[in-house]
């Protein structure tokens, strides 16, 4: 076939439409949140105290961040699917090196009692690992169905989105800061969240050159 | 709406988003003569054939990832990302599929070598290159054993090796 009777071809077949691919996108966000979150209430169950914790600063400073890093982390997954956007692999290195040294030397600064928190470190990372799973998948769906270009800053926010998703399922049931000063509290606790990232860039890693193709 | 200078003209994304066949099929038209043109600069780019075989897989690519294209923004960019893109994959697939050593197992299968269809084609080598295939490929020596013969290094033979095989390989996929 030539390329003249290709293109003849390809004119009269249907194309998926920019709107509709975009509340597919939608949706599967959407779906990765909400099936991680029940999945941490089904199997985890919520903290006893959440509705007092509701109504305290703290936690609801700890919420509304990590919801902030979510929402941040999805746009940035979804910026990596058009293939005209230029995200620098290099910028988004530094930025995740910045942040863990910013994040380290906070929470070292604020003073973390690594002995008592040790059983509770080992039980965040590995259920935000085991949850993180969830939207991972969800998430590589929504690679596989944009336009991977640049699959290094893609490796990254699929990691970073997983890891936020489930970070903010996870902290619903986490009961790790009654343990701790409510001022650095969390910090501590995003210091512990953190520690499960490169568990999740070492998943990215193995998934993403497998299942987001295109 | 694309407005840019590195674009088919504006109206017609707009018709094509309409579903008009001939303003989409004219986009297609306009993104193969910039990728054939783009694609024949380019060093790896043997014969036309080899070309037009990939100006269609861009093709290919820039239909099924058609959603993926914001009006409002310049389409030459984003055409160029999708056919990087395919050309990346479509190198590497080369690469694995299409590889060095199915010309030296043609060469080594080869019974009467000098009588073979690849003889012609060797006899273009520079005679370093020629040299370093025969021993190596056909005679079935050593590297070392080569670079003995030909009173050069190993590294020296693996390059000759290498960069003639290359010259093969382009020859031939050349017809």
């Amino acid at each position: 076939m030539n390329t003249d009777q290709l293109i003849t071809q390809l004119s009269t077949q249907p194309r998926r439409s920019a709107r509709a691919h975009y509340w597919q996108q939608a949706l599967l966000i959407v779906l990765a949140v909400a099936v991680t979150g029940a999945l941490s209430l089904l199997l985890l169950g919520v903290r006893p105290d959440i509705v007092v914790q509701l109504t305290l600063k703290p936690f609801l400073i700890k919420l509304a961040g990590l919801l902030g890093f979510v929402l941040l982390a999805l746009l940035v997954l979804r910026k990596v699917t058009l293939p005209d956007v230029a995200l620098s692999a290099f910028r988004v290195r530094v930025s995740l090196l910045a942040g863990a040294l910013l994040l380290t030397t906070g929470a070292l600064t604020a003073g973390i009692d690594f002995a008592s928190l040790r059983a509770e470190t080992f039980h965040c990372i590995i259920w935000i690992t085991s949850l993180g799973l969830v939207p991972l998948a969800f998430f590589v769906v929504v690679l596989r169905r944009g336009a991977v270009a640049n699959p290094r800053p893609a490796l990254y926010a699929l990691a970073l989105a997983s890891w936020a998703v489930s970070s903010l399922a996870y902290t619903l049931h986490c009961t790790a800061d009654l343990a701790l000063d409510p001022a650095s509290g969390n910090l501590t606790m995003l210091f512990l969240y953190a520690l499960a990232l490169p568990v999740f860039f070492i998943l990215a890693r193995m998934v993403q050159p497998l299942f987001a193709r295109w | 709406m694309s407005v840019y200078p590195d674009s088919p003209p504006p109206d017609q994304f707009a018709a094509a988003a309409a579903g008009d066949t001939a303003a989409y099929a004219a986009i297609l038209h306009w993104s193969a003569e910039r990728l054939r043109r783009t694609l024949s600069r380019m060093v790896f780019a043997g014969s036309a054939l080899e070309v037009e075989d990939l100006v269609q897989e861009c093709l290919l690519a820039v239909h099924a990832k058609w959603h993926t294209y914001d009006t409002s923004r310049p389409y030459g960019p984003w055409l160029k990302a999708v056919a990087r893109h395919k050309l990346t994959d479509a190198l590497r697939r080369r690469r694995l599929h299409v590889p060095l050593e199915d010309i030296e197992q043609t060469l080594a299968a080869d019974e009467q070598p000098e009588k073979s269809d690849l003889s012609p084609l060797l006899a273009t080598l520079p005679d370093s290159q020629r040299e370093a295939i025969r021993l190596t490929k056909l005679e079935e020596l050593s590297v070392a054993q080569a670079a003995a013969q030909l009173g050069r290094s190993e590294g020296a033979i693996k390059v000759l090796v290498h960069r003639g095989l290359e010259t093969l390989r382009r020859k031939v996929r050349a017809g």
